[in-house]
């Protein structure tokens, strides 16, 4: 059987992050589906598989916060990377407490943005490969909980070297 | 008028003059909601500079919109004027060099 094509939602309102983001990842996954906002993201991810979300958190109608709760809510475990405005560390925090894979700063070079999100894309595609083995898709899910703990400690870290 | 020279990474030299474009638009209609004392629209305009100036690796424009995005948010109009004004200037100074990363 033909291997099922890599997919990304990119979820961002700035038309140029978007190109850039893009532009950065376009070599290492199958297809990319873009969405300005989390109202439109949240139609694609009702119809529509993806092995990764890439999601900013400020945005209209939907921010990124809300539609990570919902994407939840759905029972989707799709790993979800957020995409935050430097020195908006709070938000991330409280992204990755609702569940989110890893955090990017929006200044972030290219070499770890295509770490961050094809780490995050395997682990989606492994995911969506074990759906059908309960055993092996809770052991999945445990170690996504203790990935996103300890990008959570890496962010407090950040905080904390910020602070003192 | 001295420049400012922004080390860029060559790879995005396609995607840098639409970028600079957008942002020229951005700044103009940022001078004008200083103008008309549009604090929450200022807020948001500055975000998005900040968002798209970090993440092309323009550091200073990034800056000093962040530095508008605090002032309008806290409700501080004192110093928009002086910000937008530095904001314009820094941005006509931009000398980009594209550069191997």
């Amino acid at each position: 059987m033909p291997e099922e094509k890599s997919r990304l939602l990119i979820v961002e309102d700035d038309a140029d992050i978007r190109k850039l983001l893009k532009h950065f990842l376009q070599e290492f996954v199958d297809e990319i589906v873009e969405a300005e906002d989390g109202a439109t993201a949240l139609q694609y991810i009702k119809s529509e598989e993806f092995d990764t979300i890439l999601s900013d958190i400020e945005m209209p109608q939907m921010n990124g916060l809300k539609l990570l709760a919902n994407l939840r809510s759905l029972g989707q475990m799709t790993p979800f990377v957020v995409l935050t405005a430097h020195g908006d560390h709070t938000r991330a925090l409280e992204a990755l407490s609702l569940g989110a894979f890893d955090f990017i700063t929006k200044d972030s070079k290219r070499k770890l943005v295509i770490e961050s999100v094809c780490a995050a894309l395997k682990f989606g595609r492994e995911m969506k490969s074990s759906k059908n083995d309960p055993v092996r898709s809770s052991h999945l899910r445990k170690i996504y909980a203790d990935m996103s703990k300890s990008s959570e400690m890496r962010l407090r870290k950040i905080i904390e070297g910020m602070t003192s | 008028m001295s420049k400012t020279k922004v080390e860029i990474d060559a790879d995005l030299e396609d995607l840098i003059p639409q970028f600079l474009d957008n942002r020229k638009n951005d700044i103009d209609a940022l001078e004008k909601l200083v103008e008309q004392k549009d604090l929450s629209a200022i807020s948001q305009l500055a975000h998005k500079i900040k968002g798209a100036a970090s993440s092309y690796g323009f550091a200073e424009l990034g800056e000093l919109a962040s530095q508008m995005e605090i002032q309008a948010k806290n409700n501080q109009s004192a110093n928009l004027k002086d910000l937008v004004k530095k904001m314009k200037v820094h941005f006509h100074s931009i000398e980009v060099h594209y550069v191997k990363i």
